[in-house]
Formats: C-alpha cells, structure tokens, sequence
C-alpha cells in the first residue's frame, strides 16, 4: 500500500505499534514494515514528526534515553493514547464497511 | 552526516530547543538506517541514498516538522499573553488619572480593552487547544494588534486627556519601564510567531 493510501491512518498505525511497548522511532518504522509485511510503502522520515503530532496531543509520551552507546528518543503510549488507538479502529472498521458495501464483492 | 537531514532542517523555524530535539531525532534515525544498510554490505554512498529515498522527500518531512514548530512557538506566544496582558492592563490602569475623563478618552479606553480582551481571548483558546488551526499566526496577529492599539491609544489619551494624573508613590515611576520591556517581551513572541506560523504555511 502506498502513502497515499495509508494518509490519515498514520497515528493510529504508530499508535498501535507503541501499545506493544515503547519504541524509538526507527523501531517503529521497523515495526511498521514488518507488521504489514513489508506492503506499507512509506516515506519512513514522516514517523518522526507524526510522534512529535502524537506527543502533542497527548497519545504519546517521549523521552531521551542512551544505550550502547546510542542517543534515542523512546515513545511510549498513554492512556489518551490507548483511547484515540481505540477510536482510530472503530473508524476504520466503519470505513472498511462502508468501501465493502460501495465496493461490492 | 550527509545532506539529507540538513534538506530537511535547513529551513525548519520555531523554538530552538525543540527544533534542535527534532534534529537530533531525525539524525539519529538517518544514522540507523545507513548504518544498517553498510551491515548488510552495501556501500555507504549507496547505504546514504538509499536511506535518504526511504525517508522521503525532505520538504515534506520538512512540513510535517514545521506544522509541530508552529504549534509550540503558538503555545509559547499565546502563555506569553496570557501572562502578559493583564500585568500590562494593571500597570498602565495604574497611570489612570481621577475625575471624568471624557467621551474620547472613555472611547479610547474601551477600544483597548476590546484588544486586550481579544486577544486574551484567542491566547486562551490556544492553550486550552481549542484553537489550532493558523494558532501560530493568529496568536502573532492579536499580540502586535493589541500592541499597536494600546500603545497608540495610550498615547492619544496622553495626548488629549486633561485630567490630572493619579498621585502614585515614586517608586511606581519604575512602571513605564516595567511597562516597555512587558510590551517589547509580548512584541518579540508575536513576531516570532508570526514569522514561524509564515513558514508553515
């Protein structure tokens, strides 16, 4: 799928991602890719600045750590979060049925 | 590390630490991807191509970032007001005179309120994040509005008030330079987030 595609479902993928635990960004563009099985075609630099978006809003905390020698900045997801996680798949699953029905089979 | 992160941050504007955080991220997250590429045997000219194609176009990346910078500097500028206004309400009612200060002076003082209120109004409504969209613009507009207005009806009320001024103790004479740097402070955020809410746009 490309980023078109995918455009608006962005937070909620990162999202979902950070409820398996926290992550830095480059982790979670891996798990992004593997995930999907490598079908999500995305410009990997925009998880950057849509985790600042979500740590705006509220749905993700941040914070610098180190390790192996390595400086990150690791995400993890808040209870805000959890809820807009929540909200964003009610959303989508509403979405799929209504492109299944316009669709048809 | 190559110019791919500069592409991106080079014309990013907004408050200097978070700009430099969201540098710092996004670098480290270039040297990751490079060096995960060298890893697997790729040569590093390729290795940074390679990872600069699959991080995207930067001005897009660019965008993104800049849309966060503009939302903090709006953040800053609208605490800035919030805190600002009604120090600055309170210093210059404190130069009020007594006795009936006249239609035109009456006028005037009320149009002032209108812009402090305005603006107090917008600054709120930003930090309370029930305003986003254009925040940043907008908090800059109000702020150098309400100045504008103020400072020049401050001054036409100066002008054609007759009345006599308020018997205040000396060392209240300090308010007209507490006064300027409160106006030059709120000056200074509006500008700033008028020229970042400028760039993401």
């Amino acid at each position: 799928m490309d980023a078109d595609g995918i455009h608006g479902q962005l937070d909620t993928l990162i999202l979902a991602t950070l409820k398996r635990g926290e992550a830095h960004g480059y982790a979670i563009i891996a798990a992004l890719k593997e995930s999907s099985g490598e079908q999500l075609d995305l410009p990997s630099g925009t998880v950057y600045p849509a985790l600042r978006r979500l740590e705006r809003a509220g749905y993700a905390a941040g914070k610098w750590t180190q390790a192996s020698g390595r400086r990150r900045r690791v995400y993890a997801i808040t209870d805000e979060g959890l809820a807009a996680l929540a909200k964003g798949r009610e959303d989508w699953l509403a979405l799929r049925e209504v492109m299944s029905a316009v669709l048809g089979p | 590390m190559n110019g791919y992160v500069d592409a991106v941050t080079a014309s990013l504007r907004g408050p200097r630490r978070l700009r430099a955080d969201m540098v710092a991220e996004l670098g480290g997250g270039f040297e990751e991807a490079v060096a995960e590429r060298i890893d697997a045997g790729m040569e590093r000219e390729r290795a940074l191509a390679d990872a600069a194609a699959e991080f995207g176009e930067p001005h897009l990346i660019a965008a993104e970032f800049q849309r966060e910078l503009a939302a903090a500097q709006a953040r800053r500028t609208a605490c800035t007001l919030l805190i600002g206004l009604p120090a600055l309400t309170i210093m210059w009612d404190l130069f009020g005179g007594e006795g009936d200060p006249g239609l035109a002076v009456t006028l005037l003082a009320r149009l002032i309120d209108l812009a402090t209120a305005a603006a107090f109004t917008v600054a709120a409504l930003v930090v309370a994040r029930r305003l986003e969209r254009r925040a940043a613009a907008l908090c800059g507009t109000v702020g150098l509005t309400h100045l504008v207005v103020a400072l020049g009806g401050s001054l036409l009320i100066a002008v054609i008030g007759s009345h006599e001024p308020a018997d205040v103790p000396a060392a209240w004479l300090l308010l007209p330079v507490a006064s300027a740097l409160g106006s030059a402070w709120i000056a200074g955020s509006a500008l700033r987030s008028l020229r970042v809410g400028r760039a993401a746009n």
